[in-house]
Order: C-alpha cells, then structure tokens, then sequence
C-alpha cells in the first residue's frame, strides 16, 4: 500500500491512502513525541440495528445495544484478555461505541509496531462463546446500572426519545438490561461479518511511527483475510424521522438541582460527507454565537442566575439523524426555555453580528490548531473525518470559507420551535429509603 | 539566582519571591503557562473556592465577564481556567492558560499581535489576580452574591455523580477532624458568612505573598524569556518564607464502618486505609506506586480481575494511593445485594499483598503501564508541567528518565514492604435501593 502526503498549513506530517482490501489509513508522524496513538475504527455504531447478514443474506434485526456490546466482547479470546497482552507491551488499551461508530484504540511509548500487530488482529478475530457472553451479561448491566445514575446522561437520552419518534438514535447506547438478555454469539458474529470488513473501516496511527515500517505490518496482515476484502455493508437506508415524539420529557432522579436541556431536531439531511461536515462547522458557528459564553444570551442568563457553567450548547449531526442540545442546572426550567427560545427567533429575525462572527472564527481557527498537541485528538479526529471522506484541514478550510449568509441561513433551519422538544430533570422528593 | 533543573525545566527565583520554571519546546502548537498559589485546607478554603469564581468576573480593562471571555477569543482562543485543588493536605489555587504559539498562528496566515501571544495572555493573567473588578474595596455586590450562589450550587451539585459524592462521604467520614477531610470547595455555612470586602481583602494581601510557581513550556526565544523575568519580576509582591504544609498523621482505628442509603442503581463500596507519608523514603514511595498499579490500577490489576473478571461483582473496581495524605482507598461500583462478598474480595487483595502473594508476571504488566505513563509525560506541555510541579512538592524526581530507572529497579521484596503500610481504617458504604424506572418515554 502506498501512502501519500496530505498538503496542510500546520505543516504537520500526514500520509493517508486506501489498502487493495477497500482499509483507509492514515499515519502522522509527530517529531520529538515519545508517544504513538492508534485507533482502528468501524463504522457501525447503535444506530445500525437493521442490515443484511453477508453470509446468509438474511435481514437481521438486533437487540438494543449488540454494537457496544460486541465492543467489549471483542478484548477477550481463546487466549484471554487482550488488555492483558497491551498491558504487557506497556501500552494502554481502550474501546467506545457511538451512535455510527466502534473504536478500538491503543496508546504506547514502545513497541508501536507490536501493537499495532495487535490491534489489528483482535478487532479482526471475532470469537464468543455462549459463556463469555452471559458473563459480559452481568458486567454490562452493571455499566447500565451506573448509566441509569448519571443525570447528564439519563437527561440526553430523555430529550432524544422526545425528538426522534423512530430512529435508533432514540435508542441508549449500551441496550437495556433486558434487550442484552437476548444477545447471543450468533448475534456477535453476524455483526462482525457485517462491519468489521476493511472497506468499512478506518486505521489511524498519530505520534512516533514509521508510516514505512506500520503499512508493512498492515499490508501483512490483510493478506490473510482476502475473504474479508471490499464489500459494502447492507444497512438500513437512511431516513427522516421527521415527527417529534413528545413536546417535554420529564423525569426525576436523586439529584441537587432541575436541569434542562432543549433539542431542535435537523431536517435537513445529506448523504454527502462534505454536506454533513459544512452543516455541522456552521451550526457550531451559530451554537457559540448565540449561547456560547461570550454570547449576550450566556451573560443575560448568568446575570440572572438562570444558568452557571454547566451551561452549554451542543450539536450532533450525521447523515440521517441531527440535533443541538442546549441547557444545564438552572432553578427554572420554563423561563429558561423562554429565554433560549427568544434568543433563537432573534438570530431567525436578524443574523450574526459581522465582527463576532470574525472573532468566533478566530477562536475556532486557534482551537483547531491547538487540537494538533495532542496525538489522542489527531487521530480521533482524522478517524471521524474519514467517516465523511474528509480530513480535518477540509474542516479548516470550511471553517474560513462559510460566510455569514450561510450561517443566518442555518441558524434559521435549525433553530425551529416546531421541531424542538425540552427534557427536565426534576430533584426527587426525599429520599424514599 | 542561579538557575535550578526540574526536568525538563529549569527554575529561578525572582526578586519579588514567584519560582518561575520554563521549558523551551518546539514540539507543540501551543504555549502553556500554569500559575500556582500555594495554600493548606484550613478556615480559608471556602473564600479561596469563592476567588476562582469571583477572579473571572472581570478586570480594570475588561470590566465584565463578556469583555474578558471576548479578550481571550480574539487571542486566536486563548483558555483560561482558574481552579483550586486538593494535594494531599494542601489546598492549590491554580490559573491555567493555553494560547496558540505565535510561529503556528503566521503560518495560518492569522496577525500575530506585536509582543506575541504569550505576553499578551500573561498581561491578562496579570490583570485577573492585580486588578480584579472591585469598587470601594469589594467585589461588585452583585458578582459576589451570584458566585457565592454558584459555588453553594456547585457544592451541591457533587450530589449528581455518585462516584465523586461516595468519595467525598468517604473522606470526610474516615478524617473527620483533620483538614483533608475539607472539600476543596469549601463548606456552605462557612460561604454564606464570608462577605465581598473580607474576601477581596483577603485575596490583595495573598496574591502580595503567598508562594507563586509559574510554569510556562513553548517556543521560548531567550528574547522571550528576558521579557517573561522582566514582566513577571514587576508583579507587586514580597518574597515569601517557606511553603505551607500541614501533615496530620493519625493511626488506623481498625475497620469501622459508615452506611448510607440513597435511591441508586448502583451501590458504590469504598474501603479507606492509612499509612505514615513521612516514614515513606524515597525509592518506597515508588514501590507504592507500583504496588498501587499491581493492587488497583486498570484493567490487569488484582482488584479489576478479582472483582470484576472473576467474579461480575461490579464495572469497575480499583485503588488509589494519596502519597501526600497517607491514604489508600478501594472503590466499586457494586449491586447492594453483593457488599458483603465484594468486601472481603476486596480485602483479600490487600491481604494477598502484605503476604507477598503476587507474582513477577504481575509487577512486569503494572511496570510497564506506569514507564508508560513516564515516557509520555512529556508529549504534553500541561502533563509535563503537572509531573514537574508534583515532583517538587513531594521531593520526588522531577526528570522522567531518573524516575522510571528507579521504577526499573524495584523488586517484589520492594513492593512487599511497601504493601506492609496500609493499614485498615474506614469503609463507606453507599446503599442503592436498586429501583429500576422505565426509562422516560
């Protein structure tokens, strides 16, 4: 496989090219950094429950949760634990599923080559057993169990089940204790036959590596799994979930104090990755203009104590599903949603103000750059751009290119108060034990 | 002064008493500047919690939080973050700032402004502990009630994660009565009487004396450094004494129990345990980190196989060693119906340790983890200044490659005597009533 250089203003060094078996790769080397981070990553994540099995040719509809699941289920074969085998090369070991995607990655000061052998082999070698599995049973329903404790958590899901009245993205990530019940190693395997195939996956290598020495180690390692190579994943067709579940989602925990958080649900979709990537670098624009913290919404509503630091505005956006999520601890959860919703019909009335949208645009600019410190953020970065056939200077030139007009025009589509949905959390009454 | 080694910094003391440390670096496209006032937790840790709320409201120049969030933006997104923290029975109160380095902004084509990004971040530095926003020698009347209102909120709101908040019941409980047992934030009771002239006072006589460490790493000419010393030296301050410290050493009281209940999914088990931090020598206080990595720390450790892998007791399972304090804690996230088995899995680890019981196998994975760990300290400015800076706190090494040659050494004897420190003391239990609710629909 031959790698080629990606031209860049920072001047960094990235090397990017496609394996024979349909496998992205991309290596940047980073000068005088101790550290190499790799990350393998599939694109399958908990929204794909729907797809054909490519042996069969069965239509497979999966439990809730199988893709986290099959996460953990992956770091352990024949021969045990495949942290155990990072831990011994002194690498640090990880894995985390969203809703599109499943990230294997490892993080090493030795042996980088060594670890990259391993990588590559585990996310590649499905092996369940009916035991493993029920084991794996009984610590994902204590991982559920902490989820179920965690106000951010519970309240971000409780605003995607109002704003999305079909699409898995309604759906938490990790399943239920009873979806999880009916996974079985049948499962496991027909999704790893589905995605985990090179052409659906992207491996990025940021830090101290030999881009030379790690496309040998690669190149060799597909050679053996020709029967995996190219091929497309069959999975649902994308769809608009275009009607909202529920206006509000209440529910209470035992917590200090109510916290909001108010969605506006995307219509606009795109099967375009560059599309996908334009809207979600002008939404974040319109995001930190209108509620970020040098915004005249943020000081008005910390002025009167209607929000704190826990405030913040959010947006998550792929090809078929979109949403911004604003909001944190307020003691008044109504007059927030008033206030944010004027704050928004202002921005459809009038637009950005020209010199913040130059200053906002100097700050992300400065932001991107300093990202390029860390060899964690690099190869997330390039791992997730790649999902969009981008890299991340595309995002860059992005950043500089959209003009005003473009970010009037977006804030105006998203932020729609008919297609918005609000989630609260109420403290609990005392405690009932 | 003459010029002092901390790894890959080198220190100086300026005339008005603040410890500068610099590292040169080419490696990032950012400079990073860390400054620290050093404290211990005691009656003032509520006002020094208030401060890092309050000390964002605004300079003389940038009279409002607006203003100033706007300053830092047009600094290509220059960070600023102010915080306190706990070391061991020390209370830090730390500025961090992180700004694009002058050569990565050109590059971008962005106008650097005249005399560099770093200084113009430094002046706002200067301007945010000198001249705060006050009037008639308080904080604005409003800007206070608000962040007193914040920080009381903040206080509660540890109540929300239920890892931190078991935590923080467990310390208090196991050392009631001496300063670590304060939370960093302070208490409310003691918030609610602090009043705005108190507080600014307080803080104009601190920011004139306490001990004050700058840290800066980046692309530093020695053009940049004269300009560093000459802007730093002109701060209004007096040298200082010695640096703060206290050590309250008390025994383990055997194995004492504290329960709660709360309406949780998940219940969470913390076993605290205690030993002498000044009766530690140096190549021991390695031995415990290492034996803290064998016992407790990620997924090879003892406690994660035992607990977790073994026996499907709990999602995580895992120590922590406090070298400053003296404490080893054990923590789970655990199902309630599980405690009493999850406890003596728990302390069967420890116990297996004081006997030696662990192989070569064991220490070689934890070792590996932790020279990991060393060797990449320095691939990031804020790690690098981080490990520096502790290094020097608990006169521990501050050049990575001499600490992981001692971490080489160790030998299962070393880690042997080490597990002989801990003692038991307290175990905190957080009761969940395990009520499962249909998720909101």
């Amino acid at each position: 496989m031959n790698l080629q250089p990606i031209e860049n203003a920072l001047g960094e060094e990235v090397l990017a090219g496609t394996h024979d078996s349909g496998l992205r790769v991309v290596v940047v080397r980073k000068p005088g950094f101790s550290r190499t981070f790799g990350v393998f990553t599939t694109n399958y994540g908990s929204i794909d429950d729907r797809f054909v099995d490519p042996k069969t040719g069965a239509p497979m509809h999966v439990p809730d949760g199988v893709a986290h699941f099959l996460e953990h289920k992956m770091f352990e074969d024949e021969r045990g634990d495949v942290s155990d085998r990072f831990s011994a090369l002194g690498a640090m070991s990880n894995a985390f599923t969203s809703f599109t995607n499943t990230s294997y990655l490892f993080s090493t000061s030795s042996q980088e080559l060594e670890c990259l052998d391993l990588l590559l082999d585990f996310v590649q070698e499905p092996y369940f057993t009916p035991e493993l599995v029920k084991k794996e049973q009984g610590i994902i329903g204590q991982e559920i169990r902490m989820y179920d404790d965690d106000p951010s958590w519970r309240i971000y899901f409780g605003l995607l089940q109002a704003l999305f009245s079909e699409h898995p993205v309604r759906i938490n990530i990790a399943g239920t204790e009873e979806s999880i019940a009916r996974i079985d190693p049948e499962v496991l395997f027909a999704c790893h036959r589905a995605f985990y195939r090179p052409a659906n996956m992207v491996l990025t290598l940021v830090g101290a590596i030999d881009p030379e020495a790690a496309t040998a180690r690669i190149d060799a390692d597909l050679a053996q799994r020709r029967d995996t190579w190219g091929g497309t994943a069959h999975r649902r067709k994308p769809f608009v979930d275009a009607t909202i579940r529920a206006r509000t989602a209440t529910l209470d925990m035992d917590v200090a104090r109510r916290k909001l958080l108010l969605g506006f649900k995307e219509h606009e979709l795109s099967s375009e990755g560059l599309a996908v990537e334009r809207r979600e670098i002008a939404t974040n624009l319109v995001l930190e203009l209108l509620f970020g913290r040098s915004s005249k919404t943020y000081e008005r509503l910390y002025a009167q104590g209607l929000v704190d630091e826990s405030f913040s505005a959010q947006y998550s956006g792929e090809f078929d599903f979109g949403f911004a999520a604003i909001g944190g601890d307020t003691d008044d959860p109504d007059r927030l949603e008033q206030e944010l919703l004027r704050a928004a019909d202002e921005f459809a009335r009038n637009g950005p103000d020209r010199a913040d949208l130059d200053r906002i645009r100097r700050m992300s600019v400065g932001r991107f750059a300093g990202q390029f410190n860390s060899t964690e953020s690099v190869a997330l970065g390039f791992a997730s751009a790649s999902m969009r056939d981008l890299t991340p200077f595309d995002s860059l030139h992005l950043l500089r290119a959209i003009t005003p007009e473009e970010v009037h025009a977006r804030g105006k589509a998203l932020l729609d108060a008919s297609r918005c949905a609000r989630s609260v959390l109420e403290p609990r009454a005392e405690s009932t034990s | 002064m003459a010029e002092q080694r901390l790894g890959v910094f080198c220190g100086e003391r300026l005339d008005n008493g603040i410890d500068l440390y610099h590292w040169s670096t080419r490696k990032f496209t950012t400079a990073a500047l860390r400054l620290t006032l050093h404290d211990v937790l005691d009656d003032h840790t509520s006002a020094r919690a208030l401060l890092t709320g309050l000390l964002k409201r605004g300079t003389t120049s940038w009279p409002d939080m607006r203003a100033f969030t706007r300053r830092l933006e047009e600094l290509f997104g220059a960070s600023m973050g102010i915080d306190v923290a706990k070391l061991g029975e020390r209370h830090l109160s730390t500025i961090r700032v992180e700004v694009l380095a002058d050569a990565v902004a050109r590059r971008l084509g962005l106008d650097a402004r005249d005399g560099g990004l770093l200084q113009a971040a430094l002046e706002l530095v200067r301007e945010t502990l000198f001249e705060p926003i006050a009037k008639d020698d308080a904080f604005p009347a409003d800007a206070f009630e608000q962040e007193r209102q914040n920080l009381v909120h903040a206080i509660e709101s540890v109540l929300d994660d239920k890892i931190a908040y078991a935590q923080q019941r467990h310390t208090e409980a196991m050392f009631r009565g001496e300063p670590y047992a304060r939370f960093e934030l302070g208490d409310p009771a003691r918030i609610a009487t602090l009043t705005s002239r108190e507080v600014l006072a307080f803080h104009r006589q601190r920011v004139a004396s306490a001990p004050l460490d700058v840290f800066v790493a980046g692309a530093l000419e020695p053009r940049d450094l004269d300009r560093l010393r000459a802007t730093l030296s002109a701060w209004p301050r007096h040298a200082h004494g010695t640096r703060p410290h206290a050590d309250v050493v008390r025994p383990a009281s055997g194995r004492r129990l504290v329960e709660e209940d709360l309406p949780l999914a998940q219940s969470k088990l913390l076993i605290g345990y205690r030993f002498d931090p000044r009766a530690v020598p140096l190549r021991d206080q390695y031995a415990l980190g290492l034996y803290g990595s064998v016992l407790g720390s990620g997924s090879t450790s003892k406690l994660f196989k035992e607990v977790r892998e073994k026996r499907g007791l709990a999602y995580y399972a895992h120590s922590m060693v406090d070298r400053f304090k003296g404490a080893l804690t054990l923590s789970a996230g655990i199902a309630a119906r599980n405690v009493a088995q999850a406890r003596e899995v728990m302390e069967a680890q420890v116990d297996a340790m004081r006997r030696g019981d662990f192989t070569q196998g064991d220490i070689d994975i934890a070792r590996a983890g932790i020279l990991n760990g060393l060797r990449g300290v320095n691939d990031s400015a804020f790690q690098a200044i981080e490990f520096a800076a502790t290094a020097r706190i608990g006169g521990r090494l501050a050049d990575v490659d001499e600490a992981a040659a001692l971490v080489k050494s160790l030998t299962h004897d070393d880690l042997v005597r080490a597990a002989q420190l801990p003692q038991e003391d307290l175990t905190y239990f957080l009761k969940g009533t395990e009520d499962h609710e249909p998720a909101a629909d």
